[in-house]
């Protein structure tokens, strides 16, 4: 999720869980708006944190969890668990709860290590709700159990499953919390989403007070060169921040690569020519080959992702049509909902990629009828805008609050002629059978493998993710160059290449 | 008058009977909300843990029926008459009083406008299907088309993630959530030391949930055409000042 102060790619570490207790604690920043959503984790209650790729939801859960620990006077325990977990992937029904009460019961083992209380269970629902219920008496403190990663944007067969877990533990001194993301439908049969928990949407948006205030901040803490930057005349820090910040929809790890990308240039005076430069860097690096990473990971949705491209390009094209030089300032945009309801899961994935961003559910267009308004991302935009550089004007226009969103009327040509393509049958991940030298270091994966190690995995037979990520501690820990830290390393790239 | 009170009150009667029942429910409304910005202060577990779903429970109901009594008098004159009666007596229940399941929630389904529904089938609760077809939808796409973008703060911001068909569903359910969690801690029903379930922490995050809840729905009537809202009135300022306290 964010760089080291050195700005090195190398040191990028992409997921909040990947940092230890004390460096997350050291670099994480959260706004006023933030503290609520963390409040509510604190609370007694059942809630569902929902929210796109690197929008911060794990570091919410996490940072929650961090401020109910066991040796306090708070009544709760926080117990954080992580389910980015290979097995949990590829399971369902009683094979999927009791992989799944494994983990927790080790989880709370380790929570409770040193501390002189035991925590005994069966991996199955009843034994693990029974002791859970037991250790809270025992602790006299309720128990706030933080489920991250618990949805797969690829696999929905075990979800169901997984809210029969939540639904069933969460009572009178246990409450569960999980993060989702937008498009997550399926929450089995037993599972009422809207009656059987709180669903909180993390959402950076620009017209929050504060945002580029709160932005500044997180660039002073994890690119404190980047905020001393001289500025051209035109620029102040704060609306440097919030720029950046807006540019991104607020997703607070497409933020960090922004940063990290502009550090790299290096400039004496930064100016719009070399924002607009990252920009461009962003998108055609960073952006447009995430779609490709994530495509394999779609499980059956995999086809749609050929659809979400399309509407992307129409989209942006559209946004960035610069006939009279004043459409060419459209940073968000209106499309009636029987569009949005027929080509639904590509506007899901485009929003988990974080091309758009939903600001208003319904929103009234001048022609009749209404749809939802999507933010759209500014440096897709600024590919299609005319002449595709960052000027002072486009700027100024980009920043204004006065200007209208571009609207799309169900009667509009752009996307008339897109298709939902049917489902593929196959409900497994392409990813998993992928070779490892998928994982190659390139744009879509920074923090990737080396020619060298996926050379020395292959000699190991080592030849798919599956296959690297099923390999035991030993097997990888013997290949020549591969030591402790590698071995962990090649878990987190194995992790980060399956669920971000 | 609190701002939050305001919001759910809009421009009562100048006189008349209305006038005093809208005008006493203003009244503890406002205590209510006093009573509750101090608790919200306080570092007194116990206190915390015994007053606060005290009062979130009683300014929800107090916030659902000052919400009934603008959009159906009827309702709250004849509980006041019933009151008034020389036969009401204090120690029996009586079947006129306000009811959370009949008045709020609704009772389930009701029946659909090509059903033709009679006038006793339709429904009255105020968070009903009847009540969404007739109000509430449409209260709230003015919500949604009139407030500017940059007006309402985070409430505002999760107000526009709703659509107005679903508004008054979404509601409901959370109204229906904190109705039943703060009455564990009113009823004093939990066997169990209850002293974790109504840590400062959840307690607050109650409170804070039902003024929001509360600010949402006044907010949401004052752009209703069917109620009178004071002309020197904004219920956006209303609304940003309930929020700057609340949470």
């Amino acid at each position: 999720m964010v760089d080291s102060a050195n700005g090195s790619e190398q040191n990028l570490i992409l997921a909040s869980e990947d940092f230890s207790k004390q460096e997350f604690r050291q670099l994480h920043r959260f706004s006023k708006n933030d503290e609520r959503v963390i409040a509510k984790l604190i609370a007694h209650g059942p809630v569902l944190l929902q929210g796109s790729r690197g929008s911060g939801k794990s570091a919410l859960l996490r940072e929650a969890a961090f401020r109910l620990p066991l040796d306090n006077d708070s009544r709760a325990l926080g117990i954080y668990i992580s389910l980015r977990h290979m097995p949990l992937l590829t399971s369902v029904g009683n094979e999927y709860q009791r992989i799944l009460c494994e983990l927790l019961i080790s989880q709370v083992q380790r929570v409770l290590k040193d501390s002189g209380n035991a925590f005994d269970a069966s991996p199955n629902l009843v034994s693990v709700q029974g002791a859970l219920s037991d250790l809270s008496q025992t602790l006299q403190k309720r128990l706030v159990i933080m489920f991250d990663d618990a949805a797969h944007i690829g696999r929905e067969a075990s979800l169901g499953d997984f809210f029969d877990v939540f639904r069933t533990l969460s009572g009178s001194t246990i409450s569960c919390k999980a993060t989702i993301y937008p498009g997550v439908t399926n929450f089995g049969k037993r599972f009422d989403v809207h009656n059987d928990a709180t669903v909180i949407d993390v959402v950076r948006d620009e017209e929050q007070p504060g945002f580029g205030e709160f932005f500044l901040e997180v660039m002073r803490t994890r690119y404190p060169a980047l905020a001393e930057q001289r500025l051209g005349s035109e620029l102040d820090a704060v609306s440097f921040a919030f720029f950046l910040g807006k540019s991104v929809l607020g997703n607070m790890r497409s933020f960090l690569f922004l940063c990290n990308r502009i550090s790299e240039r290096d400039e004496k005076v930064l100016g719009f020519s070399a924002i607009g430069e990252s920009f461009l860097n962003m998108a055609s690096g960073f952006y447009w080959p995430l779609i490709e990473e994530v495509r394999p990971k779609l499980g059956k949705y995999e086809p749609v992702a050929e659809t979400a491209v399309l509407i992307a390009d129409r989209l942006l094209v559209e946004a960035g049509r610069a006939s009279d030089g004043t459409r060419s300032s459209d940073t968000s945009v209106i499309i009636h909902r029987d569009i949005v309801s027929r080509l639904a899961k590509a506007f899901e994935i485009l929003e988990y990629v974080g091309f758009i961003s939903r600001r208003e559910a319904s929103r009234a267009m001048k022609s009749g009828g209404r749809g939802p308004r999507f933010a759209l991302n500014l440096c897709m935009l600024l590919e299609h805008t005319h002449g595709t550089r960052l000027t002072s004007e486009l700027f100024k226009r980009w920043l204004s609050k006065s200007v209208e969103a571009l609207q799309i009327h169900v009667s509009a040509p752009t996307f008339q002629t897109i298709k939902m393509p049917d489902s593929s049958e196959v409900d497994d991940l392409e990813i998993l059978d992928n070779p490892v030298d998928s994982l190659r270091k390139a744009p879509a994966y920074p923090y990737g493998l080396s020619d060298r190690m996926i050379e020395k995995l292959h000699e190991a037979s080592i030849n798919t993710i599956r296959e690297l990520y099923e390999a035991p501690d030993a097997k990888l820990d013997a290949i020549p160059q591969i030591g402790d830290a590698r071995v962990k390393y090649l878990r987190n790239v194995v992790a980060q290449a399956v669920w971000l | 008058m609190h701002a939050l009170s305001s919001l759910i009150c809009g421009e009562p009667p100048h006189r008349g009977d209305l006038s005093q029942i809208q005008m006493h429910l203003a009244t503890n409304l406002d205590r209510i909300f006093g009573r509750s910005r101090s608790l919200l202060k306080s570092n007194d577990s116990d206190e915390v843990a015994l007053i606060g779903p005290y009062l979130g429970r009683a300014a929800l109901e107090l916030g659902m029926t000052t919400l009934v009594s603008r959009f159906d008098p009827m309702r709250i004159l004849a509980i006041r008459k019933v009151q008034l009666s020389p036969t009401y007596d204090l120690s029996i229940r009586n079947q006129m009083a306000f009811d959370w399941a009949a008045d709020v929630q609704g009772r389930g389904k009701a029946k659909s406008w090509d059903q033709l529904p009679k006038l006793t089938e339709l429904e009255r609760a105020l968070l009903g299907d009847h009540y969404q077809d007739l109000f509430w939808t449409e209260a709230f796409q003015f919500v949604l088309d009139e407030i500017p973008d940059d007006r309402g703060g985070a409430w505002m911001m999760s107000l526009r993630r709703i659509t107005p068909e679903g508004y008054t569903t979404n509601t409901r359910q959370e109204a229906s959530r904190l109705f039943s969690h703060l009455s564990k801690g009113v009823h004093q029903e939990l066997v169990i030391p209850a002293a974790a379930q109504f840590d400062i922490p959840t307690v607050n995050d109650l409170l804070i949930r039902t003024f929001e809840l509360l600010a949402s729905l006044g907010l949401t009537a004052c752009y209703s055409p069917s109620l009178r809202v004071p002309s020197n009135f904004n219920p956006i300022d209303a609304y940003e000042t309930c929020q700057e306290e609340f949470s």
